[in-house]
């Protein structure tokens, strides 16, 4: 960015502004009282003159305060960042009443508008509704509390189960990652604890989106941290501390020894091939009397332990005077993942135990009635000590080995395995070490109000910056294992046993320290910014303008992220009815080359509420308002190494008498030329609206184009170019839908209920992405949504030779009676890649996701339960050992109860096994691309607040205690195992928590 | 007072910013950071040593076929005669290989496998195009580089002409972004074409490599000269030197995968190229082809396994040493490599009488004796010096422990190229592929010599008896019918090239429908104390010898690169 184009930027903004006059009148003093949404008084609100900074006053402990000023005039009262209210002076006596809709949101960047003047699309969820959740990491507390904002779940090793989080349905085929800030600044979320989050915000539509540039396209999360609200001068304690037990929540059944061996038997008559399993090795298996040589040893319970353990504790300070309001935390987390066995190994534990220390300390300091400072230093420390095989190796093991192949252990007392087998899940688990992963950050941002009101009245500059620094090191002691397996030996005329024979395996190793740097973070920004509000008349005009650079450097070669940003954001209020946003923004990344890496985004939108005319009837409607935004975001997830187009590490070539290559260098991909960021042009209606005084209703309907997404030239470009093609901006991608949030609260002396539904549908379209010649439009990717399954559509399964005779070829190998017999789309009497048809839907987003939420509560007693679901969502369901049994020595589940055998040609739902992969049943097919969608009840909580005229004879403020459940169940399609969790992973967890707050 | 205050507070915070990190404000702050250095264009053809190395990397597009199984096919010479593969190649072998098939991913088909020649064609273009640029370098060694590039584009071409009949030409540095209209050369322009890029080539290059220690590999004149004799060849040979076309079609009707018309002078154009090299050869030395040790095994050996021998012309590498574990040393023992008994069948007896005639010495129950030493050479057999011991290649035996043992599966195994397939012979040894070899020109001479006069010379003669003397055979006997001595040259060219990708693009050029019609067969070596018995068996059918379709002779393109609609036509009988 040029910084004479800087300097011009900053010229015409403040000439919007400059033509702009008021006048003076006489001063009265004026008298009011501030209640908030209970009707409770509210301490330490400033109120101010507009137009008027020389007069400031604050209210007191009862609400009370007092002001000179006229009628005519507007006050602004202003508590803390969370609420602000303009009223005006009509009598010189008021009260003044703060209701949700003077709540402040946050566009991010210290912007701040009341919600009632609020013209775009937003979501947002406040700490208390945050709190109840007993997730290890925080944006697992998120499901279903914002309406638009997906959550899904990954895995559930403690620590390591971040979901991935979209903003709606996917707009892009590319990378859709939201832009997650914390207290203004990227930071990974995955870093704070639960507890010193104060707010999340998502922006979804254009005129907030716009601010972010080329990075906003995906939508922005904002999460803000703690601080004291400064409504008492008395110093606050919080205690919080929590216990838990958690447990895999579904695991697959695998077949117990009895059962695997006749279904590997099965499987090998199905094959042609004589049995493996005697009819003695059966009745061996099935009675358990030789459990050395006929095991049957259930893995999942030999590895996992019932219950793993989780405990939190938390301890905040806050208090605030005229001069500083401060808040400072201590939150502990401690989860002992379920591995077993435990305690096997002196001096050192092999189990998952991850340990987390969060602190933070966040401070406000008025250093002079113009000047305020605010500093927020958090620091993380995370210790994660883990099996040195890796938890997917692990269960891996757990879901391939059946339950017939070999003992935990020997008579001998060595681990058992077999030369197919040499992953023992216990051993691995118990005999391979461990390592520790050590996570240090620090993340300070510091940041100074300036109220520059002598030189321009209502102007502040505001400046900040931010510095993170994380590392993540690990720390190994590593060994091998060695097993045994003993079989026996027989006479060879008789068959009866004569001995046992012993084949080892492996070798024990010592430990053997190794370490390294895992991941490193280093992330600093700069922002400057001058705000200007000005009131006139029935106008209220508040803008800001701003510049920011950031610098983000991870770890490794094309891991560096510069950003630069120039943007203003201006706001226009009329009568308290109608509102406007215009939002401005020029920004750039160092990803993309020199001519094409700025971009210019504009954006805007129009509120309206009706119910504030006069003609409006508010009997049954409350409040009604409207709105619509257009604008343009962009995004700039590009590769980074997408400039290179020389490549000086090329294949190079042998002459001469000498093993060492003479390099060849050569070309890359081919520079990207004219590539640029995605634009995202983005329309957006909504309508807000409170009936009967207690239902809230918000409704967003939108429409976005993506257009300029990164495709490959594959498809139109020539091989005979002789270079791999490079990217072009070839991607169109519409995607439209809806956000609806519906809030209904009453409370009746001691009985109160609520209920809170969010639910959000959206479909993408593929317009354009320079797809390769498909014969047939139903194998046209484009059209589709994005990540649309496609595969073969079954009939049914062979009978017969005839039947397979009579069929089309099926172009996957032999097939037998049992196998997937498929439709011919194209009726050429040949099966193949040519038949398959989109099946489902999307297997990356879903499109319905919806939550619902329910409490009650008497007299202290209460519940609250969550429950979140998706739909329209496909998996294809293509685990190994899960789904896909026996051939390859697999495993098999309960899952395949219901597969073809010759007794069960009328009824079987899933083709017959093998021993072989049968290329032509294991595909993406109607069989294996399943229904994903799933309604999970996320939380149950059971809570009793104890009565104060209990508890305020003990000096304590309130005291809650409660019993909580978390994914407790879930109804879906799949049942075998978690439908958010098909893959070989560390199961997904249910847990249970009991715990207790105390404000002191 | 108060503003005492804010200066002081001000100026705190510039040194916090200032200490914690430089800080870049404005214009230059998106520059790149330092690990985004671009080496371009400008950068490689300012310094000498950096273009050397961009023309390197097109030498590392130069085909190394023994080491590059494709999916499809594994090798050339597993879909001819001479070689079948035990694990079977269902797509060609069942005959349902497609367009299609050639689609996806490198090494799915022959399209793909030279979608490296393709990015070495793109090399020696913006070499050829850029050399001049380089300020510090002899206008003579410039000029010498320029000529590799064409010679390397003129190989890489003469394969795809082999395989594909007309080519895109491409003779410029292509935009990656748009592609316009990139229609094939007719046959005849695209031989033409590869015969002026030769001739072009020719007079900068030396004619041998001076420092053979360094540089060895590097294109000679002789090189070159050979790829110019051997694209002539293939295009006098029927296939496209024709009154008809093999086969009807778009492709026939543009004279896409044939010359349009017969035309005698191909043939002699074919002799004379040849000729031109062999007396070049013969005047000038620097080439030998019989070189000898007094072991003709041993000499055969050399000539196509060690570098710098004097036999080959073209030698291409893509390693250093040979590895008993490297790529062709598994595959090749997965079952790939599995010698016919029609292929042993064709070697004469050492005297070089065939097996077939009844003086020959012949002995059906001692077969592996007394033969062309390039049999040993080439397939592994029966009773022959393996691994300090006897090969065993009876059922049961330790080459062949089962039937089925798919590296024996025919009963024989391959030799040439991994040796004893040990540390001992192979580990260690350094490598080259013979890409092109000085016997194939003696014999390319024969044969456009017997074709141009009608029958055989004594010039012909002498050209086959050169390589046969090589190992100790007789000369052939005199008097043959131009037709007798044409199959005489091509069983020679057989016996001499196995691997060597020399015998498909020879039953291809000379349409021979009968060899693709064979029934192969394997044998059967039991053991009975210390008698062993013969037992022929067929192999698998494959599919064309049943349901014959001239469209074999030529290659698919894959069928996406005919959908990105640059005016490609598929040849005759790949349409889809």
């Amino acid at each position: 960015m040029n910084n004479k184009n800087i300097i011009r930027f900053i010229f015409l903004w403040l000439l919007v502004f400059l033509a702009i006059f008021d006048g003076l009148a006489q001063n009265k003093v004026l008298k009011g009282k501030i209640t908030d949404v209970n009707g409770n008084p509210v301490t330490n609100a400033i109120i101010s003159v507009v137009n008027n900074p020389d007069e400031v006053s604050s209210s007191d402990q009862d609400g009370n305060f007092m002001i000179n000023g006229q009628p005519g005039q507007y006050l602004k009262i202003t508590v803390a960042d969370l609420y602000q209210k303009t009223v005006k002076v009509e009598n010189e006596t008021m009260a003044i009443s703060l209701t949700a809709n003077d709540e402040l949101i946050s566009l991010g960047y210290g912007i701040l508008h009341p919600k009632e003047e609020m013209t775009m699309a937003f979501g947002t969820v406040k700490s208390n509704e945050l709190s109840r959740s007993s997730a290890v990491l925080s944006a697992n507390a998120l499901y279903g509390k914002i309406a638009g904002l997906s959550v899904l779940q990954n895995g559930g090793i403690p620590g390591s189960d971040d979901p991935t989080l979209l903003m709606r349905a996917s707009g892009t085929t590319r990378s859709n990652n939201l832009l997650i800030l914390v207290d203004g600044f990227e930071r990974p979320l995955s870093y704070f604890a639960l507890s010193e989050i104060e707010s999340v915000v998502l922006l979804k539509d254009a005129p907030s989106l716009a601010l972010y540039g080329l990075r906003g396209a995906n939508g922005v999360l904002l999460v803000t941290t703690k601080m004291n609200n400064g409504q008492t001068q008395k110093p606050q304690i919080k205690i919080g501390y929590e216990t838990g037990i958690t447990k895999p929540f579904r695991k697959p059944v695998f077949y117990d020894a009895f059962g695997y061996a006749k279904a590997y038997n099965e499987a090998l008559t199905n094959d042609g091939l004589p049995a493996q399993y005697s009819q003695s090795d059966l009745d061996n298996y099935k009675s358990g009397i030789s459990p050395y040589f006929y095991p049957n040893v259930n893995w999942s319970d030999e590895a996992f332990r019932n219950f793993g353990r989780r405990d939190n504790f938390n301890i905040s300070f806050s208090g605030s005077n005229k001069s500083l309001k401060y808040y400072t935390l201590l939150d502990y987390l401690n989860d002992d993942g379920l591995l077993k066995p435990v305690g096997l190994n002196d001096g050192y534990s092999t189990q998952i135990k991850y340990n987390r220390l969060n602190l933070r300390t966040n401070l406000e300091i008025n250093m002079t009635a113009t000047t305020k400072l605010k500093v927020r230093i958090g620091g993380t420390l995370i210790d994660n000590n883990q099996p040195t095989e890796s938890a997917s190796n692990i269960v891996n093991a757990i879901y391939a080995i059946p339950s017939s192949a070999f003992p935990v252990r020997t008579y001998n007392g060595a681990w058992g395995g077999t030369s197919t087998y040499g992953n023992n899940p216990v051993a691995l688990i118990a005999a391979k070490g461990y390592s520790v992963y050590r996570t240090r950050g620090v993340m300070a941002d510091i940041r100074v109000e300036q109220k520059l009101d002598f030189l321009l009245k209502g102007l502040t500059l505001e400046a900040a910056y931010s510095n993170d620094n994380f590392i993540n090191r690990r720390d190994s002691k590593t060994q091998n294992f060695a097993y045994s397996q003993i079989g026996l030996a027989r006479d060879p005329s008789t068959g009866t046993v004569i001995d046992t024979v012993e084949t080892k395996y492996g070798q024990k190793t010592n430990l053997a320290f190794s370490t390294g740097i895992n991941n490193l973070r280093k992330g600093s920004t700069i922002l400057g910014k001058l705000d200007y509000k000005k009131v006139w008349g029935n106008n209220t005009i508040s803008s800001a303008l701003f510049y920011q650079q950031e610098e983000l450097v991870l770890l490794g070669r094309y891991n560096t992220y510069l950003h630069q940003l120039m943007a203003t954001n201006i706001h226009y209020s009329n009568s308290g009815k109608y509102f406007a946003d215009l939002s401005v923004a020029y920004t750039g990344t160092n990803l993309l080359t020199k001519s094409y890496r700025f971009g210019f985004f504009p954006a805007a939108s129009l509120a309206w509420n009706l119910s504030k005319e006069d003609w409006f009837n508010d009997r049954v409607i409350n409040n009604l308002k409207i709105r619509a935004s257009y604008g343009i975001a962009g995004n700039d997830q590009v590769p980074q190494d997408m400039d290179i187009s020389l490549n000086p590490n090329a294949t190079g070539y042998y002459f001469g008498a000498n093993n060492t290559a003479l390099g060849g260098w050569s070309e890359g991909k081919l520079a990207p030329g004219n590539l640029s960021f995605e634009k995202s042009y983005k329309s957006s209606l909504g309508l807000d609206a409170k009936l009967f005084k207690k239902l809230d209703i918000s409704l967003d309907a939108y429409y976005d184009i993506r257009k300029d997404i990164l495709t490959t030239s594959i498809g139109t470009i020539s091989n005979i170019v002789g270079l791999a093609t490079a990217y072009k901006m070839g991607g169109i991608v519409t995607n439209k839908g809806i956000d609806a949030e519906l809030g209904f609260r009453d409370n009746n002396g001691d009985f109160g209920y609520y209920f809170t539904g969010r639910f959000s549908y959206g479909k993408s379209k593929i317009k354009e992405m320079s797809e390769e010649y498909k014969p047939y439009d139903y194998l046209k990717r484009t059209g589709e949504s994005v990540g649309q399954a496609f595969g073969l559509e079954a009939v049914g399964f062979f009978r017969d030779a005839s039947d397979i005779a009579a069929s089309p070829v099926q172009q996957f190998g032999e097939v037998g009676p049992g196998d997937v017999k498929y439709k011919d789309q194209n009726n050429d009497d040949i099966i193949d890649e040519f038949d398959e048809i989109p099946l489902g839907h999307s297997t990356l987003f879903p499109e319905i996701y919806y939550s619902g939420s329910v409490g009650i509560v008497y007299k202290g007693i209460g519940f609250d339960a969550v429950f979140q679901g998706i739909g329209n969502y496909s998996v294809y369901a293509n685990t190994r050992h899960v789904f896909w049994p026996t051939y390859g020595n697999a495993n098999i589940t309960t899952f395949s109860d219901n597969r073809w055998t010759p007794q069960t040609v009328a009824t079987a739902t899933l083709p017959r096994i093998s021993t072989n992969q049968s290329l032509n049943n294991y595909r993406p097919n109607s069989i294996w691309i399943m229904d994903g969608s799933y309604m999970k009840l996320r939380s149950l909580e059971l809570y009793y607040e104890l009565p104060k005229s209990l508890i305020s004879r003990f000096k304590v403020g309130n005291v809650r205690i409660y019993l909580r459940g978390m994914d407790l169940f879930s109804i879906d399609h799949i049942d075998v195992v978690d439908p958010e969790n098909i893959g070989i992973n560390y199961p997904t967890l249910a847990s249970y928590h009991l715990g207790i707050k105390l404000g002191l | 007072m108060k503003n005492i205050i804010i200066c002081f507070f001000f100026s705190g915070i510039v040194c916090f910013f200032s200490s914690c990190a430089k800080i870049e404000l404005g214009g230059d702050f998106l520059s790149n950071p330092p690990d985004m250095t671009t080496i371009n264009k400008d950068t490689v053809f300012n310094d000498i040593k950096y273009a050397e190395r961009f023309l390197f990397g097109a030498y590392g597009t130069l085909p190394w076929p023994i080491k590059y199984n494709v999916s499809q096919y594994y090798y050339l010479e597993n879909l001819t005669d001479i070689c079948s593969a035990a694990k079977g190649l269902p797509a060609y072998y069942n005959g349902t290989i497609t367009a299609v098939d050639e689609n996806t991913g490198v090494g799915a088909g022959k399209f793909n496998y030279y979608s490296g020649a393709w990015g070495g064609i793109r090399i020696c273009n913006i070499f050829i195009a850029n050399i001049d640029k380089v300020p510090s370098a002899s206008e003579t060694y410039k000029r010498q580089l320029k000529a590799e590039a064409r010679a390397i584009m003129a190989t890489l071409y003469c394969n795809l002409y082999r395989h594909y009949g007309g080519i895109m030409w491409i003779n410029k540095d292509l935009p990656v972004t748009t592609i316009g209209e990139f229609p094939r050369l007719t046959a005849r322009a695209t031989m033409d074409s590869i015969v002026a890029l030769c001739d072009k080539a020719i007079p900068d290059l030396p004619w041998v490599i001076d420092d053979i220690i360094n540089w060895e590999g590097r294109f000679t004149k002789a090189g070159a000269m050979g790829i110019k004799a051997r694209t002539l060849l293939f295009g006098a040979s029927p296939l496209f030197n024709s009154a008809t076309p093999y086969k009807e079609g778009e492709a026939a009707t543009r004279k896409l995968m044939w010359n349009g018309s017969y035309d005698a002078n191909l043939w002699i154009k074919a002799r004379d190229a040849a000729k031109e090299l062999i007396t070049r050869v013969e005047s000038e030395g620097g080439y030998v082809i019989n070189k000898s040790t007094g072991n003709y095994r041993k000499d055969f050996q050399n000539a196509y396994f060690t570098r710098g021998y004097g036999e080959t012309l073209i030698s291409t590498r893509r390693s250093y040493l040979a590895n008993t574990s490297d790529t062709y040393g598994i595959v090749w023992y997965n079952g790939v490599v599995n010698y016919t008994q029609e292929y042993v069948d064709m070697f004469p007896m050492a005297n070089g009488k065939p097996i077939t005639d009844p003086t020959s010495g012949y002995d059906p129950k001692n077969p592996y004796v007394n033969r062309d030493p390039r049999l040993y050479e080439s397939v592994l057999v029966n009773g022959d010096a393996y691994q300090g011991r006897k090969a065993e290649l009876w059922i049961g035996g330790k080459e062949r422990v089962t039937v089925d043992d798919s590296p024996t599966y025919t009963g024989y195994g391959p030799r040439k190229f991994i040796l004893d397939h040990d540390n001992v012979t192979l580990g260690g040894a350094i490598e080259q592929f013979p890409l092109l070899r000085l016997p194939e020109i003696y014999l390319s001479y024969a044969e456009a010599e017997n074709e141009v006069n009608n029958g055989p010379t004594a010039e012909a003669y002498r050209c086959v008896n050169i390589v046969r003397n090589r190992v100790g055979l007789g000369n052939l006997p005199s008097g043959l019918s131009k037709e007798n001595f044409r199959e005489a040259v091509l069983n020679e060219r057989a016996l001499e090239f196995a691997m060597e990708e020399v015998r498909w693009f020879d039953i291809v050029r000379w349409k021979r429908e009968d060899v693709f019609k064979k029934q192969l067969h394997g044998m059967r070596i039991y053991k009975a104390g210390n008698v062993l018995t013969y037992e022929l068996f067929p192999l698998d059918v494959r599919n064309w010898s049943i349901n014959w379709n001239p469209k074999w002779y030529l290659s698919a393109f894959p069928y996406l690169e005919i959908q990105k609609n640059y005016g490609l036509i598929q040849n005759p009988g790949w349409e889809i």
